[in-house]
């Protein structure tokens, strides 16, 4: 008998105070019967080691107690996928001021990057799951969402928007910044190597005067692009494949610029003595050393990004035939 | 062996909602938990302590059931019993569960002659 009542005062530990002497006086009556029915099958009294498996078999302490306690969660299923979309925000938000600081400490001090690699953003992302966590189960405790979600009005949904549909904004963002630079080229801004204004001096490599003539070509090409794509906002093969060369171009006419040491020299005025014009060209010149570097990340992105537009557009054929029974 | 398994889940979410149902209709008569599980037993609705006791309390939290300790046997017992409540549940409840499966048996049926969604 003494397994039994250990058993017994293992489960009470993990029972709530008002009903604790009720359950275990049950639930201990309950297995004092199975007992003596397994003793009348028997012939004989059990032995430890059977009224340890009959034990055994009804489960630990701690997984009968919780059958009898009402099931709770810190976070419902209810509130649970909007409880993973703010996780996801936050985590990437918290971890913003680490990306804006590696991209400055590449220029200034790539020695500092290792160290705080690991142990910054695991300070952030553990603050920001614990204080996320928190508020939710404040929410869920409070019944707040649930509450809300009675009264939602299908009235009030977002309409649905075609995937693979190019924005209207886009494209006319495109045009504007086309049209930006057609401006500054035609009056003069960009066709030279050297400026001059407000007590300052700046002189650039020979080189940004075809890299905006350049440039400007690819303006062109762009404007005609995005103008089609503002009345036929849908991409297919063709369009896909020469936004993508666009964007190379781009990119093959930056890191061109960026290997002619572009800043040469910079004299800034004497009342602005803040800007470190020695420095600002030393950082311009160490950002060349990793022009092949972040230009090849940039083309691989460009490329992704074209095999991702064609990927979606070639689904979309798909349904579209699909639907129409094709 | 995943057939199995999610045979045996669809089993228990079957067996947990028809188990209140056995359970109203085992305690018209009056019972403690043991000979109440051995009841359930013997009638081909075999239910582990685990399951049985914490569905007693829920249902007696819900007024469906009442509950006292006696002496039987010089041990203390628990006995349950419906309460009137219970018992108009049950009615309802048992009136339900032949309709669900009056309907389970009619969409069972083999389709007649005229079928529409014949292939």
């Amino acid at each position: 008998m003494d397994l039994v009542e250990r058993y017994i005062a293992a489960v009470k530990f993990w029972l709530p105070t008002a009903s604790k002497d009720d359950i275990a006086a049950e639930l201990a009556e309950d297995i004092r019967c199975e007992i003596e029915e397994a003793e009348r099958q028997k012939g004989r009294k059990l032995s430890e080691d059977e009224v340890s498996d009959l034990l055994k078999a009804r489960g630990a302490p701690m997984v009968v107690a919780s059958r009898y306690l009402p099931q709770r969660s810190l976070i419902g299923p209810e509130i649970m996928p909007v409880y993973l979309l703010v996780l996801k925000i936050v985590a990437a938000i918290s971890l913003l001021p680490l990306v804006i600081f590696c991209i400055t400490a590449l220029f200034t001090a790539p020695e500092t990057i290792a160290s705080h690699l690991f142990i910054a953003p695991a300070g952030s992302l553990l603050t920001s799951f614990a204080v996320v966590t928190i508020i939710f189960a404040i929410i869920e405790r409070k019944g707040i969402i649930p509450a809300k979600s009675q009264s939602w009005n299908p009235k009030s949904l977002p309409s649905v928007r075609p995937s693979g549909r190019i924005k209207r904004s886009e494209s006319v963002g495109d045009i504007t910044g086309c049209l930006v630079l057609l401006w500054l080229f035609f009056a003069g801004y960009l066709s030279r190597s050297e400026y001059w204004g407000y007590g300052g001096h700046i002189v650039l490599s020979p080189e940004w005067v075809p890299f905006w003539q350049a440039m400007l070509a690819l303006a062109l090409v762009e404007t005609a692009l995005s103008a089609i794509n503002l009345f036929q906002p849908v991409w297919t093969a063709p369009k896909i494949f020469l936004r993508m060369m666009i964007d190379l171009g781009k990119a093959a006419a930056f890191y061109w610029l960026l290997q002619s040491h572009p800043l040469r020299s910079l004299e800034v005025p004497a009342n602005a003595s803040a800007i470190d014009a020695a420095k600002l060209v030393q950082y311009i010149d160490r950002l060349s050393s990793y022009a092949g570097l972040l230009m090849g990340l940039v083309a691989v992105i460009v490329v992704v990004t074209a095999l991702w537009r064609l990927f979606r557009a070639a689904r979309q054929h798909t349904v579209v035939k699909t639907l129409a029974g094709k | 062996m995943g057939d199995q398994s999610a045979f045996e889940n669809l089993r228990l979410e079957l067996r947990r909602g028809s188990l209140i149902l056995a359970v109203l209709g085992a305690l018209q008569r009056e019972q403690y938990g043991y000979t109440l599980r051995k009841t359930l037993e013997d009638c081909g609705l075999p239910v582990d302590e685990g399951t049985l006791y914490p569905l007693l309390r829920r249902l007696e939290s819900q007024g469906l059931l009442e509950s006292q300790w006696r002496e039987e046997d010089k041990r203390k017992k628990r006995f349950y019993r419906v309460t009137p409540a219970g018992s108009e549940i049950f009615a309802r409840l048992v009136a339900e569960w032949q309709g669900i499966g009056a309907a389970i048996l009619h969409l069972n049926q083999p389709p007649s002659g005229d079928s529409h969604g014949s292939r």
